[in-house]
């Protein structure tokens, strides 16, 4: 912490332009509203993202930058005190977000984002029977980031970035089918399916990276 | 230290985030917490229902065509009990209700929901019956639903509970202020163990036919009329001072408006006429029953009605304590004793059910594990000069249970209490043939039309049919073992695993193949992301 302050303190105080590129790294965590059958917990889980900056002529200290993201995050989750739930989510979204870099070391941003998520929903009863289905399904994402760098140089970028945000998903319609555990050609009886319904994965979240610009 | 403007801004976008993360929640119902006891499998005419008691609904499976259809019908909060009619034709489901206590939760009476299963568009119909009864009684033509306790009652809450209360509701009318009605029967110490409701008896001299409630209790027999729920009832005191008589079971004849009660520790069968009476008070009865004792005089075991070809009505009774069966005409009260030696409990008719009158009866001993039954030819049986023809038919086992093949002139015997050594008794030819299972019956059914015989066993993963015509057994391999097994009037077989989110097979008929068959799954789940709380 004290060598974080001193940096800080060693920073001139006006910003300097942004590096081309930038990798974040860290964990997220996201309400979920829309999926309070199956789990009563919040997905969390961590990311990466990639940015790189766009070349244009636009206002002081203003930055344009394109991202792509990848966030996994899970949550494990009981119906009825019997049925144990297991929620997975592997998000992937493309977007830019508008960054204001005026002062040395702080710089916030504004970001919209659209991709797909790959959901997974598993359900198992007392018995040990387990039934599960993976589907994808759209997302977009709202975000406002506020990045806090350490070491901010023309150059080179260090520091924490702190987004929150909704993302929101389109309903994905799951239908859970029990695994068959005996031999690949067991020939099996004809099997129907019911739809446990839409699981919307979508839901306030925040993230906390580690932010490199360089 | 004093704090840079970026380590605050840091520290305060950690504790945002922090306590963003945490306050995330978002208010669970409390639906997707609550117990859940499912009900069933039900089987109704063609479809088969499961009652969820934390998700408030019916699940219905619909088996008339090829593919199953599932639906589902709400009820109310925290279903204790489903019922379906005689018929099938409906089935009928108590909740508890429940007293808003916690976010989410409402303030619901207890209710009986009344759901026509043959047309599952209709909403199903709720009355409110006050006290959360845990049994129904309904009348064989669906008119009219009584609530009670069981003699447990059904769960420890509430603070008092009466347990000689009773909502009697009329089925043909809505929920109103008058309908249900609620009663407390008189008592003298004993609490009800069982309703029964007539088909509808038509009183001598009284202009309509009404449907009769008879509510058993330690020595005492209640009578009720169900059309006219505010007036008293009438209560019949069966000891005599000595053991305590338990009314057991109760028959009727709804042409002569009488009543056939058979009980323990009582003498004689009871004939409960119910004749013509003058109103005295505002709260009288048009009628009163008149009682009679026929004269088995033995302790009766089991008792059997049936009417002759030419609609005379007869009675059959067992009184072991005498050796005999007495064939009784209804009535005269006149009998005509049959020596038995066996101390006879169950009395079977054939042929069962149908317009044709039975012609022959089958007596077995099953408490006392006798290796033998008795069948007495009942043709001209009530002429005291016809010979009696009681024939024995030995068997190599003891016989534990004796139930009849529907629309056949059969009878499964099963021999030991875990149901793996069985008999099937030919009434015609009065002959038997053995049939061996591989593993407890722990569930079987028949058939529709009798053509098979349909058993489980939960540790096999197979269904096992004998064919009833020339008893030739066959089985259906399963992908899952098998919990209980059920056969619709349509003939289908089906197969409940016993999975908490649905799982069944349904097999189109007792000669399909693996590939005409279709396993359903996760039905009792189904939508329930899509549900509102």
């Amino acid at each position: 912490m004290r060598a974080f302050v001193l940096l800080l303190l060693a920073a001139p105080a006006a910003a300097a332009s942004a590096a081309p590129y930038e990798l974040s790294v860290g964990s997220s965590v996201r309400g979920l509203p829309g999926a309070d059958p199956v789990t009563a917990d919040d997905l969390s889980g961590g990311g990466v993202g990639l940015g790189r900056r766009l070349e244009l002529e636009l206002p002081a200290h203003l930055e344009l930058w394109t991202e792509a993201s990848s966030l996994w995050s899970g949550a494990n989750g009981a119906m009825f005190q019997t049925l144990t739930t297991r929620v997975f989510d592997l998000t992937l979204t493309a977007g830019a977000h508008v960054r204001y870099h005026a002062l040395r070391n702080l710089a916030v941003s504004g970001a919209l984002a659209i991709g797909y998520q790959h959901a997974s929903l598993s359900i198992e009863d007392t018995m040990g029977h387990t039934a599960s289905d993976t589907a994808w399904g759209p997302v977009a994402r709202a975000s406002v980031q506020l990045d806090v760098l350490a070491v901010d140089r023309p150059a080179f970028a260090l520091g924490l970035r702190g987004e929150l945000g909704y993302l929101a998903a389109a309903g994905i319609a799951m239908t859970p089918t029990e695994r068959r555990t005996d031999s690949s050609d067991t020939l099996h009886i004809p099997m129907q399916e019911a739809s446990v319904g839409h699981l919307d994965l979508g839901g306030p979240f925040f993230t906390i990276s580690v932010l490199s610009q360089f | 230290m004093k704090p840079t403007l970026a380590s605050s801004v840091l520290g305060l976008g950690l504790a945002l985030g922090l306590a963003l993360a945490g306050c995330w929640d978002d208010g669970r119902a409390r639906v997707w917490d609550r117990d859940r006891t499912v009900l069933g499998p039900i089987p109704l005419k063609t479809q088969i229902a499961y009652v969820d008691s934390a998700l408030d609904r019916v699940t219905f499976l619909d088996l008339a065509n090829d593919t199953p259809v599932i639906s589902r019908m709400s009820v109310g909060r925290n279903a204790i009990y489903a019922q379906p009619s005689a018929d099938r034709h409906r089935l009928f489901v108590i909740t508890r209700g429940e007293e808003a206590v916690h976010t989410g939760e409402i303030d619901q009476p207890p209710m009986l929901w009344a759901i026509d299963a043959q047309h599952l568009d209709t909403t199903a119909q709720g009355y409110t019956i006050g006290s959360p009864f845990d049994r129904i009684a309904v009348a064989p033509d669906n008119s009219i639903a009584i609530a009670y306790f069981s003699a447990a009652g059904p769960d420890a809450a509430g603070f008092f509970r009466n347990p000689n209360e009773l909502a009697i509701i009329d089925l043909t009318q809505p929920p109103s202020a008058t309908n249900p009605t609620l009663r407390t029967i008189r008592s003298f110490g004993s609490v009800p163990e069982g309703v029964e409701l007539s088909p509808p008896m038509t009183v001598p001299g009284l202009p309509d036919a009404r449907t009769f409630a008879f509510i058993l209790s330690d020595n005492n027999l209640t009578v009720l009329d169900t059309a006219h729920p505010d007036r008293d009832e009438i209560s019949v005191r069966l000891d005599l001072g000595g053991l305590p008589v338990i009314p057991r079971e109760v028959v009727f004849a709804p042409n002569t408006a009488s009543a056939y009660v058979r009980s323990d520790n009582a003498r004689d069968v009871l004939q409960v006429l119910l004749v013509p009476d003058t109103i005295a008070t505002p709260a009288g009865n048009d009628y009163r029953p008149q009682l009679a004792e026929l004269g088995a005089g033995g302790g009766p075991t089991d008792i059997a009605v049936y009417d002759d070809p030419n609609g005379k009505r007869y009675l059959l009774a067992a009184t072991p304590n005498t050796g005999e069966v007495v064939v009784i005409d209804a009535d005269t009260a006149q009998f005509r004793s049959i020596p038995i030696a066996d101390p006879i409990d169950r009395i079977l008719l054939f042929p069962q059910g149908g317009d044709q009158p039975p012609h022959k009866a089958l007596f077995a001993a099953i408490a006392a594990n006798q290796k033998r039954v008795s069948v007495l030819d009942l043709d001209h049986i009530e002429d005291p000069l016809t010979q009696v023809e009681l024939t024995t038919i030995d068997l190599d086992q003891p016989v534990r249970d004796v139930v009849p093949v529907p629309e056949r002139d059969l009878a499964l015997i099963v021999h030991d209490d875990a149901r793996t050594v069985l008999g099937l008794l030919d009434m015609t030819t009065e002959s038997t043939s053995p049939l061996l299972g591989v593993g407890k019956l722990d569930s079987y059914d028949f058939s529709p039309d009798g053509s098979h015989l349909i058993g489980a066993t939960d540790s096999v993963a197979r269904v096992g049919f004998v064919a009833l015509d020339n008893l030739h057994p066959t089985d259906f391999r399963l992908d899952d073992p098998p919990v209980r097994v059920l056969s619709t009037a349509n003939s289908k077989i089906f197969v409940d695993h016993g999975d908490d989110r649905g799982h069944a097979t349904i097999i189109p008929s007792a000669d399909a193949t693996r590939d005409q068959a279709i396993v359903l799954d996760g039905f009792l789940l189904s939508d329930i992301l899509d549900q509102e709380p």
